[in-house]
């Protein structure tokens, strides 16, 4: 054998060597998706690691990744991962399947006795992300227990170009065309006078962008529309409730008021309708020819920081047009096998302090506890008036029962052929509303 | 049979069983009962046809570009200043899905033309996924004929000059003759590719069923994660039903496509008709001059979207992150590598008739070690992890060894084939003359083929690393220990955490490695020569 072999080889064994030696300190490992919710906790990770003695082991992953793995995780009952955050539509799954421990479980190993900060939670958010049926396998609508705390609290927000909106030039000219003062909108109407008027082909402006694409963008913000005109997909109060016999609601006169209203924007639409996501809108939005759009409260730090710590101030917030607002956002989940439930718990715990929600909020956590959002150094966030006046007024709006990612893929599929005029409003409402009826009925077997 | 054959046969289905072994899982998980949903699903055989359709035009259309450019290149030398540098053709194939996705969005993505295609149909998205697949694969394809036929035996062009063949007679008489394996080879390399083309169209165009877009890959993606919400179990058991019925669309698919193209050039080639019994001389048909102009466009089609996409963004270099899985790929392509030639050697001396060319006679042979392939990447996926729940993750070691194992294994079909088909060149009468003088195994292996096809090995390995590197199911699976570059990419180019400036410094990292292989080809490529003149 040659040198050149021989040095090789050896490389490689030291390399093997280096790696069997195996990290058995008390560590939590936690899975995620890559956003600010993650990145808020990485943040501070020295800090807890300081003080507590406990090592965090962050794998912040793609949004499909992440869901892919923990539920690999669970099923395999590897082990892997201690701390799973994840959004609505998974606990219904974690739950009925015995993946995770409840609240009480952690409660009773852990050495804490108080728990303030319960009591600083959004109720409406608690409920919606971290509850679920006391007795999955006959479930009651009026039995309900919690199983988790939330990591994040979620909403759809209003964002705006205030260049354009501050501009006297356009004040003077909405003056004149509409009789009123152009102002951040606030009902249906006005939304699509200003989207209607911000559309200025001549100067390259466009008045909204929407999201238009598969993987959940279309849907959340036809949802959120759907909303504004009080309606709903399936006549329950929680996303997690139903079951095979849930009334279809969707095609309902609501319905298809909410969908003629979404179509009706589309010639002030900016950007490929089909192709937008969360990111392609942020980019449309951030080149400063479009006046609003309709954007994830946890895309909002991407939207604003430079990267640099800087913020983009041509960007202001408010709630979305109506009266509501919608609920998202996750919990976090500890999973069954793990060797660290314990750790993983107080952890929880830790991140839900006043004082540590202040920190993260700073670092783009949308917060599940209210009195945070009122520290001074939040407030500094421009968007943070505008989500906590949104997650107080927010309710139930998206499905996440086992059924949500089917009625999520289905209504894409047909909001999409209506705005391409494939098939009109009524016709689409009602093909989704009988695709979603048939379909789901295997899913709650 | 003697001992000698009956051993290599014994190593080569050796290694094919270990290979198929990781679909125990899959293959244990089947249960017809679902195959009547499946069928009465609205969506799922329109999807398969599409998907099968579009992978059968996509293979002929590539490996015909690849021949068609191959033969304008045919009079460029390859020590021309040209011909050194056609090995750039090998870079888009080694920069991998994710990268040209997102290099193609940076550069057309607010363009109407980019719009017009993205509002338009099916037709329109599945002609722009071909022109990105004519890039990252038909460049290749043209550049391994274009060697091929470089290969040709002297004498045989001189016969063929001397008695002034006509184009069309070298055309049907030598070049499609000597070339015919390879149109096998990579037809079916491309067929796979397309088939369960995912990464570039749901990037660009974000597929869905309400802009009938979707691609096999990403219907069963889809109804997957769908299932997921019910338990994983179900999800399973829903995705391998759908999946058997796509893995027996897909190999009929190949066999169609081998057969298809077998007999096309069998019988092109056989064809006594000459269309004209005017020869036309050499003279008025140089393909000199256009030859080195169309090299010349092809080297800057390979990095004009490099540079273009350089202007899009501001970006910084990271090879920390990254320095690791750089490491790591080396080490199992130069595993892969040498799992693939010890593959290729014992399966040419263990069947030495029947592995002697691409034929009907070594179709199954072929179909066998494609079946790996051939079956969604969400099955490995899923097979993956329950290999894993049963092996476990104890120790990081066990982990590295694991993600090297899958990759010899994931690889084998086509660094296999391709070493496979290399050694088509070994013949038999060599193999029979070695043996009547007795040559020990390792005398045989050194002089018939390692002193043979060094240059082919060091392709192969650059090959093998741009697949390892470019990997999306086993990186994926293990990408919390060994970061993956396509999950990094992706989750930089998509979802809340998003970042153009930091994906480009990612990409580039992904460049270089593209960059270096070329400038490592070419230096051995013009040793090659050096030594070759020396020896003339």
């Amino acid at each position: 054998m040659n040198t050149q072999s021989t040095l090789f080889i050896t490389a490689i064994s030291f390399l093997f060597l280096l790696a069997s030696c195996n990290d058995k300190d008390n560590k939590i490992t936690i899975i995620g998706e890559n956003s600010s919710s993650i990145q808020s906790m990485q943040a501070l990770q020295p800090e807890y690691e300081k003080s507590s003695g406990v090592k965090l082991d962050f794998k912040p992953n793609s949004f499909e990744d992440a869901f892919n793995k923990s539920n690999q995780d669970f099923a395999n009952k590897t082990g892997l991962y201690d701390l799973v955050l994840q959004y609505n539509f998974s606990l219904s799954s974690f739950v009925r399947n015995n993946y995770v421990y409840k609240l009480d479980e952690l409660k009773k190993e852990s050495s804490n006795t108080t728990y303030d900060f319960e009591s600083d939670i959004f109720p409406n958010v608690w409920k919606e992300v971290g509850y679920y049926y006391k007795n999955p396998t006959t479930p009651n609508d009026n039995e309900s227990e919690v199983i988790s705390y939330p990591f994040a609290a979620n909403t759809m927000m209003l964002v705006y170009n205030q260049d354009l909106f501050n501009d006297p030039g356009q004040k003077k000219n909405f003056q004149a065309k509409y009789g009123r003062e152009l102002t951040v909108p606030t009902d249906m109407q006005s939304f699509k006078q200003v989207a209607e008027f911000f559309t200025q082909p001549d100067k390259g402006l466009k008045g909204v962008c929407l999201q238009g694409s598969t993987g959940g963008w279309l849907y959340y913000e036809w949802c959120s529309f759907l909303q504004g005109f009080d309606g709903k997909v399936l006549d329950k109060n929680q996303g997690w409730q139903g079951n095979a016999n849930t009334p279809v609601l969707l095609a309902n006169e609501k319905g298809i008021a909410a969908t003629e209203f979404y179509k009706s924007l589309r010639p002030f639409n900016a950007g490929n309708f089909v192709t937008t996501d969360g990111v392609e809108q942020r980019n449309i939005i951030k080149k400063g020819n479009v006046a609003m759009g309709i954007i994830w409260s946890d895309y909002s730090w991407g939207l604003i920081d430079d990267g640099n710590g800087k913020i983009d101030k041509r960007f202001a917030f408010a709630p979305t047009p109506g009266n509501k607002s919608m609920i998202a956002g996750g919990s976090y989940f500890v999973n069954k096998q793990s060797k660290h439930s314990k750790e993983a718990f107080e952890y929880m715990t830790y991140l839900l302090k006043k004082e540590t929600q202040v920190k993260m909020i700073q670092k783009g956590l949308c917060a599940p506890t209210k009195s945070a959002y009122d520290a001074p150094e939040a407030q500094k966030v421009p968007y943070v008036p505008a989500l906590k006046t949104s997650l107080l007024r927010a309710e139930y709006m998206l499905e996440a029962g086992p059924d949500a990612d089917l009625i999520n893929n289905v209504i894409t599929t047909y909001i999409q052929k209506i705005w391409n005029n494939e098939i009109g409003v009524q016709e689409g409402l009602n093909a989704a509303k009988a695709q979603i009826e048939k379909e789901r009925t295997p899913l709650f077997q | 049979m003697n001992l000698s054959k009956k051993l290599w046969r014994i190593l080569t289905l050796g290694l094919l069983s270990v290979t198929l072994l990781v679909l125990f899982p899959f293959l244990m998980g089947i249960n017809l009962s679902g195959f009547s949903d499946l069928l009465s699903s609205v969506s799922f055989l329109p999807t398969l046809q599409t998907t099968l359709v579009n992978a059968i035009i996509s293979a002929v259309v590539l490996v015909t570009f690849g021949f068609m450019g191959a033969l304008i290149l045919l009079k460029v030398p390859s020590f021309s200043f040209i011909g050194k540098n056609l090995g750039l053709l090998i870079i888009p194939i080694t920069l991998g899905n994710i990268s040209i996705a997102f290099i193609c969005k940076l550069i057309w993505g607010d363009s109407s033309f980019f719009s017009g295609i993205a509002q338009g149909g099916q037709f329109n998205k599945l002609v722009f996924l071909l022109l990105l697949e004519l890039y990252q694969f038909g460049l290749l394809f043209v550049y391994l004929f274009w060697m091929q036929l470089q290969n040709i035996n002297v004498d045989r062009l001189n016969f063929a000059i001397a008695t002034k063949f006509s184009f069309y007679q070298k055309l049907k008489d030598i070049y499609l003759p000597h070339t015919r394996n390879l149109w096998l080879l990579l037809a079916a390399i491309a067929f796979v590719f397309a088939f369960y083309e995912e990464s570039k169209i749901a990037y660009l165009f974000k597929v869905s069923q309400g802009t009938n877009s979707e691609l096999i890959t990403s219907w069963l993606t889809r109804n997957y994660q769908t299932n997921l919400l019910v338990n994983p179990d179900f999800a399973r058991n829903q995705v391998f039903d759908a999946s058997t019925f796509v893995l027996v669309a897909a190999i009929g698919g190949l066999i169609l496509l081998f057969l298809v193209l077998y007999y096309f050039i069998k019988k092109s080639t056989a064809l006594k008709l000459y269309p004209t019994n005017q020869t036309i001389g050499n003279e008025s048909f140089s393909l000199k001059k256009p030859g080195l102009f169309f090299g010349l466009i092809l080297c800057i089609v390979v990095i004009l979207p490099l540079i273009l996409s350089l202007t899009k963004v501001s970006f910084s270099f990271n090879f920390s992150q990254l320095g690791f899985p750089l490491l790591m790929t080396f080490i199992a392509t130069f595993a892969s590598s040498a799992t693939a030639i010890f593959f290729g050697i014992a399966s040419r001396l263990g069947w030495k008739q029947t592995l002697s060319s691409f034929s009907q006679k070594s179709l199954p042979f072929f179909v066998l070690l494609f079946v790996l392939l051939l079956v969604p990447p969400i099955v490995i996926l899923i097979t993956g992890y329950k290999w894993m729940s049963l092996i476990g993750y104890s120790s990081q070691s066990i982990i590295y060894t694991i993600w090297i194992v899958g990759h010899i294994l994931l690889t084998l079909p086509v660094l296999g084939s391709f070493v496979l088909f290399n050694h088509f060149r070994v013949s038999n009468n060599e193999i029979d003359y070695l043996q009547v003088y007795k040559l020990s195994k390792a005398e045989t292996i050194r002089f018939s083929f390692f002193k043979r096809f060094k240059a082919e090995y060091l392709l192969l390995f650059i090959i093998g690393y741009s697949f390892i590197w470019n990997e999306a199911v086993l990186n994926n699976l293990f990408s919390d220990y060994i970061p993956s570059f396509v999950s990094g990419m992706k989750m930089l180019i998509t979802g809340r955490g998003a970042d153009y400036d930091k994906a480009f410094g990612y990409l580039l990292i992904s460049f270089i490695v593209a960059l270096l292989s070329a400038i490592i080809w070419r230096y051995i490529i013009e040793k090659a020569q050096k030594q070759l003149n020396t020896e003339v």
